[in-house]
């Protein structure tokens, strides 16, 4: 009797150790905990790549252990239910990152043993006030070259580009969310110009609204 | 079964390793690996709070478990399992932020050693703050010029450089550039994203300088001469110059008929000479209103009668000279009599 009571013993006792080890339903809370923090590691990376690029993020080849995100070379979460690294799946312990049309948003969904943890990004709301101001300044600088290249000159360019103002050295402004020269064109930060006769023109901005309004025109 | 516990301790045993194993599995990094992944994990908090709020990090006291706003998630202690919290022993966090909160240091205490992370305001975004605040000071400086144009060319006084002064209300009230760095109003102060107007005491020239974060002042120098509205006015008073030289030349061509080829001597030829007694209608130097005179200056004229009825006269512009000399007219002879009675 003794004998049986100590096999059944012996053989529970590590069978409840075993269950107690393994992930189950009461263990999942923290194995789960483990892999949102992984998320947020992650999170942290795409973040520290957008925050870098004007809020554009990382493309989704990038987002995985060697995809070139930087700083993200020596630590990389592991899935916990694994043991391996954390990559790109739909089982639990990876996720999915998914980026918007625009670069400028993403969504990183950890999959967790029951259910999914998202995680989103974007650029901050202050952000695109910003630079619709800086756009704004941008045409508002631009009205004045006009006005003193016409002074300079007789009448208003037929286009509006940086070799048309070398003298006297002007600072030509930058379209905000190139970063480049700013130029003609629909997308965010472009002007939108026309000569209307000799004597006006209108001058628009690209906003995150759409084109600024009113229309910019001749002062003098 | 002739051993039963021998056979259950096998099992037990085989059990307890396939049981470790698979704990393995969840924890196989290292404490001290914990620790340096819960620290970047904090860093991560700490960037999205500071990017939600203009690049500007957030103070000591929130970064800390339940008060850093957005933080659903926070990351452990490796060695209790719990929160991690701010203290400078294993497991612990010390946080540091810059007195404008616009840089932060993160450190973090292992069994050995520390990780320490650091982080700030990206620099792409105080480069193109830079620039803004140079197309804001392009800005400005328009509307000094427009100002001192306005104003006999004089430029303004340091308290009229301001959004509530004369430059942007006078004559009708324009936008102001803002301040990338506090998004009020660009003003003069010391600080990033500010600046400072200083101005000749004869009112002549200027000189605007923006603070910037990644380089030293961005300057711009203005005077009476450089202006775009000084050239504008230059050509118009060229315009007005070229004008009266002709009327200047008349007038010596009309003394020649007056006083039979006679061309005027350089005495006469002045305002308050003999042709001068003659035109009450002189022309005048535009800037001062005065009578043209000569001289060498812009405004001014050079005259030199020749011996052949030819003359020269100059008019000196802003842009070069004018030349309307030439030759006078002489009065026609009188018709030759043919003696018919």
């Amino acid at each position: 009797m003794t004998r049986r009571v100590l096999a059944a013993v012996l053989a529970t006792a590590p069978l409840a150790l075993l269950l107690a080890a393994a992930p189950r339903v009461s263990a999942v809370s923290f194995v789960d905990k483990q892999v949102q923090a992984g998320g947020l590691l992650i999170q942290n990376y795409i973040d520290r790549y957008g925050q870098a690029r004007q809020f554009v993020y990382p493309p989704r080849a990038m987002v995985k252990k060697g995809g070139g995100l930087p700083n993200a070379k020596l630590i990389w979460p592991a899935n916990p239910w694994t043991g391996k690294v954390m990559g790109p799946g739909t089982t639990r312990g990876t996720y999915t990152y998914a980026l918007g049309a625009d670069g400028r948003t993403y969504k990183l969904t950890m999959h967790l043993s029951k259910g999914n943890h998202v995680l989103r990004g974007g650029a901050p709301q202050w952000f695109k006030a910003e630079r619709d101001t800086a756009s704004r300044h941008t045409a508002l600088l631009l009205q004045r070259y006009l006005e003193s290249y016409r002074l300079q000159r007789g009448s208003y360019p037929e286009s509006l580009d940086a070799t048309g103002f070398p003298d006297p050295p002007y600072v030509w402004p930058t379209n905000p969310w190139t970063g480049g020269g700013v130029a003609q064109g629909s997308g965010l930060g472009g002007l939108s110009y026309k000569r209307v006769g000799d004597a006006d023109y209108t001058l628009r901005v690209r906003l995150t609204t759409g084109w600024s309004t009113p229309a910019l025109k001749a002062l003098l | 079964m002739k051993h039963p516990i021998r056979l259950a301790t096998i099992f037990s045993a085989s059990l307890l390793a396939a049981a470790c194993v698979g704990a393995g599995a969840a924890g196989a990094a290292s404490p001290d690996a914990q620790m340096r992944q819960a620290v970047l994990t904090l860093r991560g908090l700490i960037d999205r709070k500071g990017a939600e709020r203009y690049f500007t990090y957030p103070k000591v006291r929130t970064v800390y478990p339940g008060r850093l706003a957005g933080s659903g998630v926070w990351p452990d202690d490796p060695w209790t399992g719990r929160d991690m919290l701010p203290g400078r022993s294993r497991g612990h966090y010390r946080y540091t932020v810059s007195p404008d909160r616009r840089h932060y240091r993160l450190t973090g205490y292992m069994e050995r050693g520390v990780v320490v992370l650091s982080g700030g305001m990206p620099r792409s975004i105080m480069r193109a703050y830079d620039h803004r605040g140079e197309e804001g000071l392009n800005l400005i400086r328009e509307y000094v010029e427009d100002h001192a144009a306005r104003h006999d060319g004089l430029y303004p006084a340091p308290s009229d450089v301001e959004a509530d002064g004369a430059v942007r209300l006078q004559p009708e009230r324009r936008y102001w550039p803002s301040n990338p760095w506090d998004h009020r109003d660009m003003t003069q102060r010391g600080d990033r994203g500010s600046f400072s107007y200083t101005v000749s005491p004869d009112r002549s020239s200027y000189t605007l300088r923006l603070h910037r974060a990644l380089k030293d002042d961005y300057v711009l120098h203005g005077s009476r001469g450089a202006g775009v509205w000084r050239h504008l006015l230059d050509t118009l008073e060229d315009e007005i110059l070229r004008r009266s030289g002709r009327i200047l030349s008349a007038y010596v061509d009309r003394w020649s008929l007056e006083h039979s080829g006679t061309l005027p001597t350089i005495v006469e030829m002045t305002p308050e000479g003999a042709v001068g007694a003659t035109h009450v209608d002189w022309p005048s130097y535009p800037v001062d209103d005065g009578p043209m005179r000569p001289g060498t200056e812009p405004g001014s004229y050079t005259y030199s009668p020749g011996a052949d009825g030819s003359y020269a006269l100059r008019i000196h512009l802003h842009a070069g000279d004018f030349d309307v000399g030439g030759d006078a007219p002489r009065p026609a002879a009188p018709p030759h009599s043919t003696g018919a009675p």
